[in-house]
């Protein structure tokens, strides 16, 4: 699995490949698919939204970082990826509670589903990026 | 054996009963219908290809660029079409959501009554649009569904979907009657493929009916059904046969003797009772009793693991086509469900209706009819 903050430093300096970014992207996003939401990990005590958030965002800098070449090669995929994040943020906003977010163990299981629904909306076009920058 | 995708009807309705069966009910996660029309066109390519016994896209497993995930899911490779049939309906929530003219809704969509003894649990009924892929192979079924599913995401969602490991009817002439996991014979009395003007009548939605752009279309009508069979298991043969109204082994009617002798349902045995009891499961669905109301089921054996409380989580999941669900499913399963003595041993658990859009003609879409009507 990716480092978040390494993913995004890197990301900034560019020194990962467009394959390393577009894999990177995509398994931030396969990260949150399989632990973050199901809340099966442990391993992130008492997490709330923010490690979504993170995740999501460092996946949404990855494929950033990528676009020229995206646009170059499949002109429809940029503008489905943009629409799925902001659908992402869009939900995670409404989850938004002063500073933070909502408590995971506060989410009811329909919000769970809706957040699934919108990651795996936006799993399937990240999942290209590495074959549309290669192609 | 490949079963054509196109043709005057949808595949999967009146074809011989393949052996296996995975259902799927999506909604639709987007009230956009340029999108939803771009997935059904997608959904269109890859499901005929799929019937065909090829991939979703040529090279879609294997052949594709090594730094991309494969089109296809790769399941299914080296393995032949087997009967593979994927037919498609649209449920209420398919003309809600995109906003349909109120004139292109099928009226057989109207929400079914609540059932006596109903136990429905939500998260197994319902759907926007529903996806029954039938094949000789449960890999091959399995394979179907998935793939697409994985089209969709970001369009439609999976809402529950069930697996069928045997069919329970048989809906031609042609094929032996299975049994379904009461152990007797189901289908033998069914509509099949054979019956003709007896499917126009019962089962396909005619010219002049309601809404046009469903005539040669029909209804799907779903039902899970857990059955305690633990508890059928402790019950006598002759009781068995007395809340059937038919003989286990053979399948014959109550006082015949061969499975496709006619029900005689005025007979009356020497002890004056009707030989076939007033409360038989195959005299309260009859024809006979139901002032000529028929159906064709398409059902399957289910056992979707255990209950956690030492039995099986099986039963029926069933299927069945009609022309108009109202008249005829819901008197007939009111009247089973008010008298049938069967009603002990099973439990209503899911519900759906799916309005089913003719076949597919050269170059045309999954709903392009309506869409385009
Ligand atoms: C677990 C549930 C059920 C079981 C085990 C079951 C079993 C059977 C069996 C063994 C037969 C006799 C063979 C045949 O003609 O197919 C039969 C007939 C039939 N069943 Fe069911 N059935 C079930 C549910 C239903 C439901 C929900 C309906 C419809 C609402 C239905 C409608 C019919 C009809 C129409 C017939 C033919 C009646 C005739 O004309 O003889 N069944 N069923």
């Amino acid at each position: 699995m990716a480092d978040i903050a390494d993913l995004q430093s890197r990301v900034t300096t560019v020194e990962l490949t467009p394959v390393q970014l577009a894999n990177g992207a995509k398994e931030l996003l396969d990260e949150v698919a399989t632990g973050k939401i199901t809340g099966e990990e442990d391993r992130y005590s008492h997490t709330d939204l923010w490690d979504f958030k993170a995740n999501v965002e460092g996946s949404q800098g990855a494929v950033a970082a990528l676009r020229p070449v995206i646009d170059e090669k499949d002109p429809t995929l940029g503008p489905l990826l943009d629409e799925r994040f902001a659908a992402v943020d869009a939900l995670l906003e409404e989850y938004r509670e002063g500073d933070g977010y909502r408590l995971y163990t506060d989410l009811t299981e329909d919000d769970i589903r809706r957040m699934s629904e919108a990651v795996d909306a936006l799993g399937e076009p990240v999942s290209q990026v590495a074959g549309v920058v290669t192609s | 054996m490949v079963i054509p995708f196109r043709g005057e009807r949808q595949a999967g309705i009146v074809t011989p009963a393949q052996d296996r069966l995975h259902f799927v009910a999506l909604d639709l996660t987007t009230d956009d219908r340029e999108r939803v029309r771009a997935l059904l066109q997608k959904w269109t390519t890859a499901a005929e290809r799929m019937t065909a016994g090829a991939e979703t896209a040529p090279g879609g497993a294997v052949g594709g660029n090594p730094e991309a995930p494969p089109a296809d899911t790769g399941e299914a490779l080296g393995l032949p079409a087997a009967s593979l049939t994927l037919t498609f309906g649209l449920g209420p929530g398919f003309f809600d959501k995109l906003g349909i003219d109120p004139a292109l809704r099928p009226p057989g969509l109207a929400e079914l009554p609540r059932f006596t003894l109903d136990q429905l649990d939500p998260a197994l009924s319902g759907g926007d649009l529903c996806i029954q892929a039938c094949a000789d192979d449960p890999q091959v079924a399995v394979h179907a569904v998935r793939n697409l599913v994985r089209i969709g995401f970001g369009t439609t969602a999976v809402r529950w979907s069930q697996l069928g490991f045997g069919r329970t009817s048989s809906t031609s002439t042609t094929q032996a009657t299975p049994r379904n996991l009461f152990g007797f014979k189901d289908g033998t009395r069914n509509l099949k493929a054979e019956d003709g003007p007896e499917l126009d009548r019962h089962v396909w939605v005619q010219p002049g009916d309601d809404p046009a752009w469903l005539a040669g279309g029909t209804y799907l009508v779903a039902r899970r059904i857990r059955m305690h069979i633990e508890i059928w298991d402790r019950t006598s043969l002759t009781e068995q046969e007395v809340i059937v109204g038919r003989t286990k082994g053979e399948g014959a009617p109550l006082g015949a003797t061969a499975e496709f002798d006619a029900a005689d349902f005025a007979a009356v045995g020497p002890d004056g009772e009707p030989r076939i009891g007033e409360v038989a499961h195959i005299r309260l669905a009859s024809a006979e009793a139901l002032g000529g109301v028929r159906i064709l089921r398409r059902g399957y054996n289910f056992v979707d693991g255990s209950d956690g409380q030492g039995h099986l989580n099986a039963g029926l999941f069933f299927v069945a086509f009609m022309r108009d669900p109202h008249a005829q499913f819901v008197p007939m399963q009111r009247a089973l469900a008010n008298n049938d003595v069967m009603m002990e041993y099973i439990e209503h658990t899911g519900s759906a209706v799916f309005a089913c859009p003719p076949g597919l003609a050269d170059g045309q879409y999954w709903a392009q009819p309506l869409l385009e009507a």
